[in-house]
């Protein structure tokens, strides 16, 4: 597989602070990519030295198979366009300025992609107005087409449907897959609408404490989803008891309730819970969601 | 770099700030030189007036045009297409050095196009355009110092504040060393008044006794010099005494020539400083 992006052992100490240690990634081409973590995880970190705002304190990274301290990376972010945190635009002026702008920060001989990048995220009509003026989901949706000026093969966005409302969240939604599958752009995008991310991604990296703590497909997150089963008992503490006998990873979800993320031979469940004195009332099996997913893979919620 | 100077230059020519400011100056010395003609004989001296004030306008137009970028995150877009950090300093600094000596030219030639007419003209050419030729190379300075300053505070108005400090003190420093450096080394004492036994008074003559702010010729005046020299706060105020009527011994313009070599230097030094600092530091 040909991957776009890949690091190895990334570090990134601000201060005392450790934003990613020794973090492991890589986004294949052609690949939505959702990157998942808590606040402070190191999403937004990652994505400023992938965009060579910030240097790695330790650890490598490479950009199409540049790496980040060698001599082709600058040329090798031709390729990108991002928009980090909030959008890149100048405030005084229209989106067809700061559209203009770009165009002569890259180099572009002509301005004729301004009207259809406008018409592609949706700012045709804006006219005169000056980008101070437009809502939240407009100046998103004006960074991404600032980003998309050089005619770029990834995308990354970090937070990108933060503050919009239900409509632009669905026009964004819309404008990446289209972005992904009419012009086969990488789109890298981190999130914590996770039912979003959920519609959107083809692959997923989950971020713990500036770690990489899963990597994985769409396909192979359904079937790890899948795996979950619900136990009911009339005393999770006991419950908790044997299963850490058994060694499976669970999750507490009520007073008589959890979600157990492994194949679980019932008879042994059932033995080692006869054992502790407890009743076991039902075992299903159930689509596990992305963010009970999340939460077991990044430790949050684990009994 | 040409590329960040070309979007540069079209957000100049959008700016109405720029505009604005450009129009100013224009303004403000053709009243100068419509207030001041029967107060003043020549034009030069007026002239010479509008530089020094032009820094705090500079500073804080530097402040706003770089802060801007900062402010707007746009300067994370020159550097996420493959722009080198040194390409998004130095196109600033480029842009920024451009618009400072627009902007004094602006004021030079509104004074060389009423003040001749108004005035008329009483100073040779040659010290005319020596003192000209210094003040732009000083603003090149200036726009160095602002820039170095900008690019490493990222936060618009605090490079506005920063960028305003910092010239204040210049300007303070290079008037108090001037005045200091312009001291003589002996000063008139008032004489004393005497009233004779017939009633007569006279004063007796005066007496010449040693100047305590003097400083003598020696390393710590070399040095005073040469510093002063090397600020374009101070090389401004230079210009300004080549036509002063006050000052006791002005300045022989055709031996200025070191002054442009002088601010090249500084502006080299502030770039290298602002730069280094610059390339290593997280945007975010």
């Amino acid at each position: 597989m040909e991957y776009v992006f890949t690091a190895a052992k990334l570090a990134k100490r601000y201060g005392r602070y450790q934003a990613l240690s020794g973090l492991d990634m890589r986004v294949p081409k052609g690949a939505i990519y959702g990157l998942v973590g808590r606040n402070g995880a190191g999403k937004t970190t990652l994505i400023r030295i992938l965009c060579g705002l910030q240097r790695p304190t330790s650890g490598g990274f490479t950009l199409y198979g540049e790496a980040h301290d060698g001599k082709g990376f600058c040329r090798a972010r031709r390729h990108l366009g991002a928009v980090v945190e909030s959008p890149s635009i100048y405030g005084g002026m229209t989106a067809e300025e700061n559209l203009r702008v770009q165009n002569r920060a890259l180099g572009l001989p002509t301005d004729e992609n301004v009207g259809p990048l406008l018409e592609l995220v949706g700012l045709g009509g804006t006219g005169k107005k000056r980008a101070k003026d437009f809502s939240l989901g407009m100046r998103q949706r004006l960074g991404i087409a600032v980003a998309l000026a050089g005619d770029p093969d990834f995308l990354a966005l970090d937070e990108p449907i933060n503050g919009l409302d239900p409509q632009g969240i669905v026009e964004m939604r819309e404008l990446l897959l289209r972005l992904n599958r009419e012009r086969q752009i990488t789109v890298l995008i981190s999130s914590h609408i996770l039912d979003e991310l959920a519609r959107l991604a083809t692959h997923y990296g989950f971020l713990a404490e500036g770690r990489m703590a899963r990597e994985l497909s769409a396909e192979e997150l359904e079937g790890e989803c899948s795996k979950c089963v619900r136990v009911r008992v009339d005393r999770v503490d006991a419950l908790a008891r044997a299963l850490d006998g058994m060694g499976l990873p669970y999750t507490v979800v009520s007073k008589s309730e959890a979600d157990v993320f492994a194949p679980v031979n019932v008879t042994r469940l059932v033995h080692a819970l006869d054992a502790e004195g407890c009743e076991a009332l039902s075992v299903t099996e159930r689509d596990e969601s992305l963010e009970s997913f999340f939460l077991s893979v990044t430790g949050g919620g684990r009994a | 770099m040409s590329r960040l100077i070309h979007a540069n230059l079209y957000r100049l020519r959008r700016s109405r700030l720029f505009w604005g400011v450009l129009l100013a100056c224009a303004l403000e010395s053709a009243y100068l030189c419509a207030v001041n003609r029967d107060v003043a004989n020549y034009y030069e001296w007026n002239m010479m007036q509008i530089p020094l004030y032009l820094t705090f306008v500079d500073a804080a137009f530097v402040g706003m045009f770089i802060g801007t970028d900062w402010s707007d995150g746009t300067l994370r877009n020159r550097l996420i297409v493959g722009h080198t950090r040194a390409a998004a300093y130095f196109s600033n600094l480029a842009t920024t050095a451009l618009c400072c000596v627009a902007f004094q030219a602006a004021s030079f030639a509104v004074f060389a196009g009423l003040g001749i007419p108004l005035i008329g003209a009483g100073y040779g050419a040659g010290t005319v355009l020596t003192a000209v030729a210094v003040v732009l190379f000083a603003c090149v300075g200036f726009a160095a110092l602002m820039t170095a300053i900008s690019m490493n505070v990222p936060s618009r108005s605090a490079a506005i504040l920063v960028g305003m400090g910092v010239t204040f003190l210049l300007v303070l420093f290079s008037a108090q060393v001037w005045d200091a450096l312009e001291e003589t080394e002996y000063v008139t004492a008032a004489g004393e008044i005497v009233i004779t036994e017939d009633g007569t008074i006279s004063m007796l003559p005066h007496e010449q006794e040693e100047n305590p702010r003097y400083i003598p010729e020696g390393p710590l005046r070399d040095a005073l010099t040469t510093l002063n020299l090397l600020l374009p706060s101070g090389q401004m105020l230079r210009a300004d005494g080549y036509f002063s009527r006050f000052s006791p011994a002005p300045p022989d313009p055709a031996r200025e020539w070191p002054l442009p070599l002088l601010m090249l230097l500084f502006s080299a030094l502030a770039t290298l400083a602002g730069y280094a600092l610059f390339r290593g530091r997280d945007v975010k």
